[in-house]
């Protein structure tokens, strides 16, 4: 059984910004399938973000968050910053960015294409900018398994704490449809639906009113997960920051969720309180 | 992580530009042989850029039993010349495949379904980076840990870094740390875009380089806990002592010009491995031919080691190969631990007077060393350095 504390949370989903209106974890299910909103970070006090694309100006939006929610102050300074790593797992962002360079080509000619677009076709251009917004200077991964993989995630900034590498890690998830006309040479063992982007923050020895413990193990025999909800890996994020927040506003005391992995294994969560 | 148990090399496999396994590689280095030729694999007509290190006879290296796209093509021979040197027959049913895993690192992933469907051509392979580890563990029998890396141009080494991992926390017995990037039209015309391609030579450390050649190419390594490897009656070919890695947090694209975080990234490195930063012998340069990459690279070289560094790249001779450069690289390093080689930069003319660092320049060095660093650095401000050290088995180095 591994363990992390969680201190911080940022979400855009279907609801929005923010975690009020996320359904419990057992419920994600039931949105659908369902696309991020457009939303305007510069509503939510991030500004100067115009110039990314989509994907990376809400990245910023729930990293911000996810900074904001822990109490530290960004961008980080710099003896912060080189102990704070970010685990990113994202499979798809990089794929509007491969047609727009083409329709640029198109356009313009291939050795006029647009200079900005060619490092948003690399799978961690999306960390990148995370980065350099926020002064992340410490371990920096970039995780791109067909199948999301929250626990990979997990288990990454398990051991960068473990190992004294960072003091705080941030990992977040990047869920998107891939483009229409890439659906069908996209791997198809378990399509996400409800599109995300969620960043969870979590810290060493932290044991705030605002923290949460968040505990998981992998697990062979199915019968394990009888008696829990099970839901897809792309919604693990979402089901963990939706967790975080029932659990600070004492609305439960525990979640307990399976998340169903198959070629990536089967995963048991469980959250309850940093402090009890 | 925890457990310091030393970790090493059994096995590694090459397919690149200029040779199809680690032999005929490390001799065509040490010959000098450049791999530069016109690009095939998608028309570059109109490209302002016509050059590039492509592997032969891609569609022949065929080995998986189902479609598949030209990335997985290639590193599927690597693996498999990897576990064949490592001496590693996978059986299921005798083996617990649980305890065998996979680390892939790559910049554009299988690219070739979505540059087929873009360019108006059917496409029966699945794309996207995940699918080459996939495919991979499943041929090979490795259902234990598997991860993804896309780290850009320091994939490789972050592979490498997290097999380490996975096997100091006694999650696998074996990994295989592999990095793979197929020659790639959006990554190509992506470089233009930039103005980062030379036209005609790569020349890395050169007064008057252009740039960088794209390649494309594989390199596996496969690793264990010393223990393990001693136990089955393996011969350990190298060390893997440690690893560092850092984000600049500077620019998407261009190196920080401090160089703060390559020299981080190093450091780092050589605390793990436990040695002095003297007892390096030689670094392998990630030394790309861009005028940015040289620099910082050789800032950061001449803070950590002073004068006393010896480097150079390999890219000139099979090109830049995205997240398989560093898993190349690395089996380079062995290769010079195991034969007091130092492969040379090939195409220098007249060192650039801005980096002011040793460079061996056209033709191999004779220089027998115990300890190799490998940088590797990427878009996104990622640095990266491992350090390998030489198995002597009778008298092994701590």
């Amino acid at each position: 059984m591994y363990s992390l504390t969680l201190a911080g949370v940022g979400v855009v989903s279907p609801a929005g910004v923010g975690t009020e209106f996320l359904p419990r974890p057992a419920d994600i299910a039931t949105w659908g399938q369902a696309r991020l909103p457009d939303i305007d970070p510069a509503s939510y006090g991030w500004d100067g973000l115009k110039r990314l694309s989509r994907v990376a100006r809400y990245g910023s939006v729930v990293v911000g968050e996810a900074f904001r929610s822990a109490g530290i102050q960004v961008p980080l300074q710099p003896d912060i910053g080189r102990r704070t790593g970010l685990i990113v797992c994202t499979n798809h962002s990089n794929l509007e960015p491969i047609i727009s360079i083409y329709q640029d080509a198109l356009q313009y000619g291939v050795n006029h294409v647009n200079p900005s677009l060619f490092p948003e076709t690399v799978m961690n251009a999306f960390a990148g900018h995370l980065s350099i917004l926020f002064q992340i200077q410490g371990t920096n991964v970039t995780l791109s398994d067909t199948i999301p993989s929250a626990a990979s995630a997990f288990l990454y900034a398990r051991d960068l704490l473990a190992a004294g590498m960072t003091d705080t890690v941030i990992c977040c998830m990047v869920t998107v449809q891939p483009p229409s006309i890439f659906e069908h040479v996209t791997h198809k063992e378990q399509s996400s639906e409800v599109e995300s982007i969620v960043a969870l923050l979590f810290r060493k020895g932290v044991e705030a009113e605002t923290s949460t413990l968040l505990k998981w193990k992998e697990i062979t025999n199915l019968s394990e997960m009888n008696e829990v909800p099970i839901i897809r890996p792309s919604d693990a994020f979402l089901a963990v920051a939706s967790a975080h927040q029932g659990l600070i506003h004492r609305k439960t005391c525990e979640e307990q969720w399976g998340v169903s992995g198959r070629s990536n294994g089967y995963h048991l969560f469980s959250m309850t309180s940093a402090q009890e | 992580m925890s457990n310091q148990e030393n970790i090493v090399i059994t096995g590694m496999g090459v397919v690149t530009p200029i040779g199809s396994t680690v032999e005929s590689t490390w001799r065509a280095l040490l010959n000098g042989d450049c791999g530069a030729k016109e690009i095939r694999a998608f028309n570059s007509s109109e490209h302002a850029c016509k050059m590039g290190c492509e592997v032969d006879e891609v569609e022949h290296l065929s080995i998986y039993p189902e479609p598949a796209g030209r990335a997985t093509r290639l590193l599927l021979p690597a693996v498999e010349n990897a576990l064949y040197i490592a001496g590693l027959r996978i059986e299921p049913g005798k083996d617990d495949l649980n305890r065998y895993g996979i680390c892939v690192g790559t910049t554009m992933g299988e690219i070739t379904p979505f540059e087929d469907l873009m360019a108006g051509r059917r496409s029966e392979y699945v794309g996207g980076p995940g699918i080459i580890a996939i495919q991979a563990a499943d041929y090979f029998g490795l259902n234990g840990p598997r991860w993804t890396i896309t780290n850009a141009c320091a994939a490789g080494n972050m592979a490498i870094s997290r097999a380490v991992d996975e096997l100091r926390a006694g999650r696998a017995d074996v990994m295989v740390a592999a990095g793979v990037d197929a020659m790639s039209w959006v990554a190509f015309t992506g470089f233009v875009s930039l103005r980062a391609m030379t036209p005609d030579l790569c020349r890395p450390f050169d007064a008057e380089r252009k740039g960088l050649m794209l390649g494309e190419g594989a390199g596996a390594l496969v690793l264990e806990r010393e223990s393990d490897a001693r136990r089955r009656g393996a011969e350990p070919l190298a060390r893997l002592l440690g690893y560092g890695l850092s984000s600049d947090a500077h620019h998407i694209t261009q190196p920080d010009p401090s160089a703060a975080g390559s020299i981080r990234a190093m450091e780092a490195a050589i605390k793990m491995a436990g040695i002095d930063k003297e007892q390096i012998g030689y670094v392998s340069a990630h030394g790309t031919g861009t005028p940015a990459n040289d620099r910082m690279e050789s800032v950061a070289l001449r803070h950590v080691f002073g004068d006393n560094v010896i480097t150079s790249s390999i890219k000139g001779h099979i090109g830049h190969t995205l997240g398989a450069a560093s898993a190349i690289e690395a089996i380079i390093c062995i290769k010079a631990l195991e034969t007091g080689w130092l492969p040379q930069t090939i195409n220098m003319r007249r060192q650039d007077a801005d980096c002011r660092i040793r460079v061996i320049a056209n033709e191999p060095l004779a220089k027998r060393t115990d300890y190799i660093m490998s940088n590797a650095y990427a878009f996104g401000g990622i640095n990266s350095s491992i350090v390998i050290g030489r198995y002597e088995r009778d008298n092994p180095i701590e």
